[in-house]
């Protein structure tokens, strides 16, 4: 499997395999968005594969995506007009809209992979995901089995009663 | 593969949870045991501290209160909400402290700084009159009772807070005929370099190490700076134009002035009222703060509450402008907020409205929800 980065080919280009032992070729500017890269390919250079065994070829697919995304926000192109903030935060938002699981999955991945922006940008999500909502909704939401005894919750609620106004 | 939210490691869910709003994180905490002891955790506070997008909440406080219903009131600007603050705790502790009954002291919430309230207990009726400060964390609930001033008889005057979040630690400044200075490292007060021979203090902020004080009378106002790493007052001040009213606030690691005047001049037959609030820049004297932006004569009124006109507060401004988090945010007892943006350069009104009927004190604190005292 290719993967359709930058078509710059004066490019070094560097290869990944997923936890599927699927291969992905990127230019070295797109695997430098993530810091884990970065130092194995200044350690190991860019003619071995890169195995990255705790991200499955989906999640990989889509950091990837991500990864290419913003390292051609970083270029200039002298026949192009610049990428806005705006277009960039538009193009964000779209790419965080996807089924809570797959959020997780990313998280870990950008974790591992040591890319801070995507790491906020995703936690940004959750986060927005959550707030605003009552704990029984966010258990809901997010498969937490409720702990507490019914005094250990109202000592809680009682606590911090300002929040639950 | 984590399908679920649970499976997440501790470190990602602090992060997560720094990008929420304080009175969300604490309503998380009735969602499990593990959430509720990591947010219970002081490495989480530390990391809210240092968390990209901090919120800025600005507190509001009646300016002298003496029972439990005088609480605080927090508004959170972005998402334009209020919520109340229990201080029970602290008026309790002050009864105890004070078992002469009700009527004879006061606290007032003179500073907030890294989510910690800055409370004075005065005592009426003695001269002169006592102080008490103490140090309250809303959140945690928790205070500290400062120590007194050895030496000190008067009144303290114009106390700062300064808190350092990376080294859970916190200063607080009082300004007077002398200079003082309590450290919570050691938990002692030091005198520091006596304040050039000037008027009283108009007003303080600290920013980067260093204090900006307004010192003056009516018709003269000095601004100089105080470094707490020399110990030293600048030598030089910067004299400020005439205006009613002064305040610095410390925005993203920049000093601001607010500052306005009221005029009252002969318009035809009628005498009328003018008014400015413009908001500086202010650079380390001798260099005169730089005019950036004027709130728009017509907003004005947005501040003011339409049975208390320029007349009735004569001399003191009826709203207190503060930081937020990239923003300078007016606030009055109107219960209308003004926010002015400071990276769009643009004046915003924040439409919710609260009721709050007693004179307000405000200031601007990023609630922290794990910083024990």
């Amino acid at each position: 499997m290719h993967f359709q980065g930058s078509p710059n080919m004066a490019e070094k280009r560097v290869k990944l395999i997923s936890s599927d032992n699927d291969e992905f070729e990127v230019d070295e500017a797109v695997a430098f968005e993530s810091e884990t890269l970065r130092n194995m390919i200044q350690d190991t250079g860019t003619n071995v594969p890169i195995s990255i065994p705790n991200v499955s070829s989906d999640i990989l697919a889509k950091v990837l995506e991500y990864c290419s995304y913003h390292a051609e926000t970083m270029e200039t192109h002298d026949d192009k007009p610049p990428i806005t903030d705006a277009q960039i935060r538009e193009w964000d938002a779209d790419f965080v809209d996807v089924h809570p699981a797959t959020l997780y999955s990313l998280i870990l991945a950008a974790n591992y992979l040591n890319i801070k922006n995507l790491l906020d940008l995703i936690c940004q999500a959750v986060a927005n995901n959550i707030r605003g909502k009552t704990a029984v909704e966010i258990r809901k939401i997010l498969h937490i089995q409720d702990d507490f005894t019914y005094e250990e919750e109202m000592e809680i609620r009682r606590e911090t009663k300002w929040a639950f106004d | 593969m984590a399908s679920s939210a649970k499976e997440l490691p501790l470190d990602i869910l602090m992060r997560i949870f720094g990008f929420l709003p304080v009175p969300s994180v604490c309503r998380l905490r009735a969602v499990c045991k593990q959430w509720n002891a990591l947010i219970d955790s002081p490495e989480f506070g530390t990391l809210c501290a240092l968390a990209p997008r901090q919120r800025f909440y600005v507190l509001l406080t009646p300016g002298r209160c003496r029972n439990a219903d005088a609480g605080w009131c927090v508004l959170d600007v972005m998402d334009e909400r209020f919520y109340s603050l229990d201080s029970s705790y602290l008026v309790d502790h002050a009864k105890k402290a004070n078992p002469c009954g009700d009527e004879t002291y006061s606290l007032e919430t003179v500073d907030t700084a890294g989510g910690l309230f800055l409370v004075a207990y005065r005592e009426k009726h003695v001269l002169p009159r006592f102080n008490v400060l103490y140090v309250c964390h809303p959140v945690t609930k928790t205070l500290k009772r400062l120590p007194p001033i050895v030496g000190m008889a008067y009144e303290l005057t114009s106390p700062i807070l300064t808190v350092d979040y990376s080294a859970k630690t916190y200063k607080v400044i009082c300004i007077g005929e002398q200079m003082h200075m309590y450290d919570s490292q050691n938990g002692q007060w030091s005198e520091l370099a006596t304040p050039p021979d000037r008027d009283l203090a108009v007003c303080s902020a600290v920013c980067n190490n260093t204090v900006y004080t307004i010192f003056g009378k009516r018709s003269c106002h000095m601004l100089l700076t105080y470094s707490l790493i020399d110990d030293a007052w600048s030598k030089e001040g910067a004299e400020l134009p005439y205006n009613s009213f002064e305040q610095l606030v410390v925005v993203n690691g920049e000093v601001y002035l607010v500052a306005g005047s009221r005029t009252s001049c002969f318009c035809g037959q009628e005498m009328c009222l003018k008014s400015c609030i413009i908001v500086s820049k202010v650079a380390p004297p001798p260099k005169a703060p730089e005019k950036i932006a004027r709130m728009p004569e017509t907003w004005h009124t947005l501040l003011y509450p339409p049975n208390q006109d320029w007349n009735n507060c004569y001399g003191i401004p009826s709203f207190i402008a503060v930081a937020s988090e990239c923003a300078i945010v007016f606030t009055s007892t109107s219960g209308r907020c003004i926010v002015y943006d400071l990276a769009n350069r643009s004046w915003r009104s924040v439409q919710k409205r609260h009721h709050y009927n007693r004179k307000l004190a405000a200031s601007s604190t990023t609630l922290n929800p794990g910083f024990l005292l």
